[in-house]
């Protein structure tokens, strides 16, 4: 399938020059606002693919996103290239701001007030427009969301957020290899279940 | 989950295909086992996604973050995703009562008016007791980390008003999108209305009207209740008796019934980080043919705004 915005060779170079960056910035390195600012679409993109992944709901994907460019715009002075690369950085951010989302949630549901709060027909959008415009992508999503957690945010960081192992081990807390063979394991393991749907059919 | 360990020069080559395959978004060429080919093919489909366009998005975002301490845009985002707690159910209320700070200041309470069986007053209202609960340590569960979609209670119209014993109204107009407008046209017509409708266990329906961008509005409709009256503080909202189709109504301004969540910081951003603040809400009130309406929603809404989908109310 092809992608509608394939991966920009200035911006790749950009996050690989900046990721690179190892001790603090000076006045001659590039910020980290401006880097955002050049490489937002594609940033966007896969912070977008991310959270949907996560979410399943269209609408509060492109919140989520919006909010983590705001903090990390409105922090951009606090990214420190010795804890981890900008892919990281932002990606650990959205990842943040889910989690408090979610705990939003869970306290509107200990309010007893999701009945009063936004009913999401964005997420059967989702299913019904874009999953099932996709015949294998829609037979995933259950698949999917079975997986343990840690399974699943790490299918979504690297095919959503289209990260590198690397920079999901710093995001994740887990080693690359660990990152690699558990990505080597859940796919042959959705593999099978697909397999296995097919002869059941 | 042994059958599934690679070895480490199979796992080398697998996440190289990977890679590739992520930058690219095409499936890597070279020999490989059927079975890996159907992982790649798995890889493929969850690489593709779809991309709305990001630059409207990026100009309105980049102006608030850097002339403001809070942007509005978050401030948008939250209030339409966060809590809204101008209509807490009793359970809530009781929660919130436990936990709430000595320090919340008493006034006088008074009556300001009454329509179907809600009696609002100007106590302080449910939001404003729940902020200290909300900001203090005081333990809630454990986040449940789940990539789940919620589960909701979707009722058709139909089913709805079934249940609830008289006809469930939904909007048939809005106040046009601006931001989409502007910035999202091929989301399409800004005037494109999206609706969903739940319905509480005490039987208020509530149509939450998803119809423009972070102006989302919820109507409740209730059979007005003989008998008991419940109350709806708002604090010192600015009220005004009004004609809402045709019927007495009442247009609530700036009602601090709203909350939101923010703050913390990048890098120890954790779930205790959040930061409630209340926030202003407008409503509009009003009573049509035994049923009582409710339309909320932020107060970036005028009156205006809340009429036109008053007025578009129907079957």
């Amino acid at each position: 399938m092809k992608s509608e915005h394939p991966v920009s060779g200035s911006a790749v170079s950009k996050v690989l020059e900046i990721s690179q960056l190892s001790t603090p910035r000076t006045s001659n390195t590039p910020s980290v606002a401006s880097f955002l600012e050049e490489g937002f679409e594609q940033y966007y993109s896969r912070l977008y693919a991310y959270a949907i992944y996560r979410l399943q709901d269209l609408n509060l994907a492109h919140d989520i996103v919006s909010t983590s460019f705001t903090i990390a715009l409105s922090r951009s002075d606090h990214f420190d290239p010795t804890k981890g690369t900008v892919d990281s950085w932002l990606f650990g951010i959205a990842r943040n701001v889910i989690r408090k989302q979610l705990r939003a949630r869970r306290i509107r549901k200990l309010l007893s007030l999701d009945s009063l709060s936004s009913h999401p027909p964005s997420s059967q959008r989702w299913v019904e427009d874009f999953a099932a415009e996709n015949h294998l992508l829609a037979k995933l999503i259950p698949c999917i969301g079975v997986l343990p957690e840690r399974e699943r945010e790490i299918l979504y960081l690297k095919f959503g957020g289209e990260m590198s192992n690397r920079d999901i081990a710093e995001v994740l807390g887990l080693t690359q290899s660990n990152v690699g063979v558990i990505l080597y394991r859940t796919l042959h393991r959705l593999r099978d279940q697909l397999q296995q749907e097919v002869e059941d059919e | 989950m042994n059958e599934y360990t690679p070895s480490p020069e199979e796992l080398e080559l697998f996440s190289r295909r990977l890679d590739q395959l992520v930058q690219t978004h095409q499936l890597p060429t070279g020999k490989m086992d059927s079975t890996q080919r159907d992982m790649l093919e798995i890889a493929l489909t969850l690489t593709s996604k779809p991309f709305p366009s990001a630059r409207g998005l990026w100009d309105e975002i980049r102006t608030p973050a850097t002339n403001r301490v809070t942007p509005s845009i978050h401030r948008h985002i939250t209030k339409r995703r966060l809590v809204t707690l101008g209509l807490l159910f009793p359970v809530a209320i009781y929660l919130v009562a436990c936990a709430v700070s000595p320090t919340i200041r008493t006034q006088t309470k008074r009556v300001l008016f009454q329509i179907g069986h809600l009696v609002f007053t100007n106590e302080v209202t449910d939001a404003q007791k729940a902020e200290p609960y909300l900001n203090t340590s005081w333990p809630t569960p454990p986040i449940e980390e789940t990539s789940e979609p919620m589960v909701w209670v979707h009722l058709s119209q139909e089913d709805a008003s079934r249940e609830a014993g008289f006809q469930v109204l939904v909007p048939h107009d809005v106040p046009e999108q601006e931001w989409e407008r502007k910035y999202r046209p091929e989301w399409g017509n800004p005037k494109e209305i999206s609706w969903g409708i739940s319905m509480s266990p005490e039987g208020v329906v509530h149509v939450y009207c998803e119809c423009f961008r972070f102006h989302s509005v919820n109507i409740s409709q209730q059979k007005v209740m003989g008998g008991k009256l419940d109350e709806f503080a708002i604090d010192n909202a600015h009220v005004n008796e009004i004609e809402v189709r045709g019927s007495r109504g009442y247009w609530i301004e700036d009602a601090p019934t709203g909350i939101v969540g923010g703050g913390g910081s990048i890098w120890s951003l954790t779930e205790d980080d959040i930061i409630w603040q209340v926030t202003n809400e407008n409503y509009l009130v009003w009573e049509e043919d035994g049923t009582l309406y409710i339309i909320s929603g932020s107060d970036e809404l005028n009156l205006e705004d809340f009429q036109l989908v008053a007025e578009s109310l129907a079957p």
